[in-house]
């Protein structure tokens, strides 16, 4: 079952993930995210993200600690019930904050 | 010159009655596509070549003079498919447009592989008199398909090997039937025998059959061999080309098989590496999970490792029991990603949390410790934490981003709700606060990996959800309750699952053993 990860960048501070974020793309997702500067105040859109596993976690954990670091931060937009119940049961409500809006055209 | 000059002549006479434009003609002269145009003669002895152009020649080794008055079948030998000519013919006789493929010979014997078609020029009443052939020599381009088709080939043997490497005869079967296949295929003739003689492997043999006619006889058959050979030079193996006719052995491309070799190594080592590695994750992986003989007085504990159903997920996943002075600690955790580094990590963590669970730590020390091998090793895990009191009705639980565990009994199914806090690696000095739940006699924790309850597009709830259920209506020994959620579970991660029951039921066996 090969899983499939898109990600675009619809504006410099918003990415958008669609797909499964699993051991698989979770490298892809972690590429993509190195390469945004530690001071941004990035949004990810997560409104086409239909599965998360522990490695999708620490990516996005992993960026949320750098961005901070570097005087940026990180928010989780559109993310379904299902992701806001595994940040809940993993700990990171503080960590992954969610935003209400989606800060996209869509 | 003037040799060439007369045919040339007797197509202008025929096209139109009168002189081709000198531009076609030098066209036709000049065009790197062969051209070769013959009388419309269906009927025995058949068409006579009245045109060739110099591209002709030049791919067939015939000079125009050779071949004008004589007919096309000088290019035809053994190997040509008598089925195209047939199709060729009906659909002349048919007034059609033909196109086609086959194997044609040059002067000196040569075969090669022609894509032509053919055009009937007609005359005023509709009636051909003349056809005209544009040919191609397609050897390149159908060498080269069939050596990217064996390598594809190769390729998805190897991704459906990897689907179950557990399965180490079935995936290198799957693999060495998917390199004869590809050998035979790019042979196009005779049966390709592949023989793995690797050390580490052992011997192994695969074959594919690509003639559709009876066999050569022995006596004239003739191997081509290539050796299967390692990137550090290493033969494991050879594929060998047997009973051929010689004309099929002209036809064999060695260079090409031997691509097929090459990749053949790749995927074959890449498999036995794969495995080797699988194997020693899950061998470190069962060394590290507790062997306890007995539970504790007072309690029955059962638990269980289950590698991926992929196999390509294994090695993050332990758990351990361990009694202190007055609790029975419970540890299950989760080191993110798989393989040899996940089950090093996960031996790290294992050997210090009951090293530091039996000097009796404080607990934020403990998550203090782990937290910072995590950051060591560059990864994290997830991990929960139960002291189950010996001396009274309760136990406390921790968690730096577990799953929470189940508490069931007589009285039904429920998460507890824990409040995890990150997982290790990413608490940054967060204290882990217990979560107290009672935990009367009869009554039981079950803790799990997410393995257990995780299914792809299913949100996470109804899987722990399914797992409450299942364990409100479960009846008997512990060791059995286990088996069945652990039965039930379909994911392709690995899973472990523990679970302790304070004061069995007089009827359960007793001691029991971890596994």
């Amino acid at each position: 079952m090969a899983a499939e990860l898109l990600v675009d960048e619809p504006s410099p501070n918003l990415l958008r993930v669609s797909g499964e974020i699993d051991t698989h793309t979770a490298p892809t997702l972690a590429e993509r995210l190195a390469e945004i500067p530690a001071h941004t105040a990035l949004g990810i859109n997560l409104a086409g993200t239909s599965f998360i596993s522990s490695a999708g976690l620490a990516v996005l954990l992993a960026a949320a600690e750098r961005l901070e670091d570097g005087g940026g931060s990180l928010r989780l937009l559109g993310a379904s019930e299902t992701v806001v119940r595994l940040i809940e049961l993993s700990g990171l409500a503080d960590r992954l904050p969610l935003a209400d809006e989606l800060g996209d055209d869509h | 010159m003037n040799a060439d000059r007369e045919p040339l002549f007797e197509i202008d006479a025929i096209a139109d009655g009168q002189a081709l434009p000198r531009v076609l003609i030098a066209a036709l002269e000049e065009t790197s596509s062969p051209v070769c145009i013959t009388t419309a003669e269906l009927d025995a002895p058949g068409p006579t070549i009245v045109y060739v152009n110099p591209a002709y020649s030049q791919m067939t080794r015939r000079d125009r003079a050779d071949v004008i008055g004589r007919s096309p079948r000088i290019m035809q030998g053994p190997l040509t498919d008598r089925a195209v000519l047939d199709r060729l013919r009906d659909d002349l006789v048919a007034g059609r447009h033909f196109s086609g493929a086959t194997i044609n010979y040059r002067a000196d014997g040569e075969p090669f592989h022609i894509a032509w078609s053919i055009d009937a020029v007609l005359d005023e009443h509709g009636v051909a008199t003349h056809y005209v052939a544009t040919q191609r020599d397609v050897t390149a381009d159908v060498i080269a398909e069939r050596v990217r088709l064996a390598e594809e080939g190769l390729d998805i043997a190897l991704v459906d090997a990897l689907a179950s490497p557990s399965d180490t005869e079935a995936a290198l079967a799957l693999l060495l039937d998917a390199v004869a296949v590809g050998a035979g295929h790019v042979a196009g003739y005779g049966t390709a025998e592949v023989t793995l003689r690797d050390p580490t492997i052992g011997p192994r043999r695969a074959s594919f059959d690509t003639s559709s006619g009876p066999p050569a006889s022995p006596g004239d058959a003739i191997e081509v061999q290539v050796p299967i050979a390692r990137v550090d030079g290493i033969t494991i193996g050879t594929i060998t080309i047997t009973n051929l006719r010689d004309d099929e052995r002209t036809m064999i491309d060695r260079p090409s098989l031997s691509r097929v070799a090459e990749r053949a190594a790749a995927v074959i080592t890449g498999l036995a590496e794969y495995q080797r590695q699988r194997s020693t994750a899950l061998r470190l992986q069962e060394a590290m999970l507790p062997r306890v003989d007995a539970a504790p007085t007072g309690f029955s504990i059962a638990s269980r490792y289950i590698p991926g159903d992929d196999g390509v997920h294994v090695g993050g996943d332990w758990f351990d029991v361990i009694e202190t002075t007055n609790a029975l600690a419970l540890v299950v955790g989760d080191v993110s990603g798989h393989g040899i580094d996940a089950a090093t990590t996960m031996a790290r963590l294992q050997t210090l949390t009951a090293a530091e669970i039996r000097a009796e730590r404080p607990i934020d020390q403990i998550f203090d410790v782990l937290d910072r091998a995590c950051r060591d090793d560059s990864t994290m895990a997830t991990m929960a934490l139960a002291m189950i009191s010996t001396d009274s009705e309760e136990a406390r639980i921790w968690s730096a981003g577990h799953l929470p565990p189940v508490r069931f009994g007589p009285d039904g199914a429920a998460l507890v709700a824990v409040s995890p806090v990150p997982p290790l690696g990413h608490l940054r000095n967060e204290r882990p606060t217990p979560t107290t739940t009672p935990l009367p006699d009869g009554d039981a924790l079950l803790f799990f990996t997410d393995g257990l309850v995780e299914r792809r597009r299913e949100p996470l709830t109804d899987g722990l959800d399914r797992l409450c259920a299942a364990l409100a209506l479960a009846t008997g020994s512990l060791d059995d309750i286990v088996d069945s959620v652990a039965a039930s579970r379909s994911a392709e991660d690995d899973t472990a699952v523990v679970a302790v029951r304070r004061r069995p039921p007089a009827d359960e066996e007793q001691p029991l053993r971890l596994r």
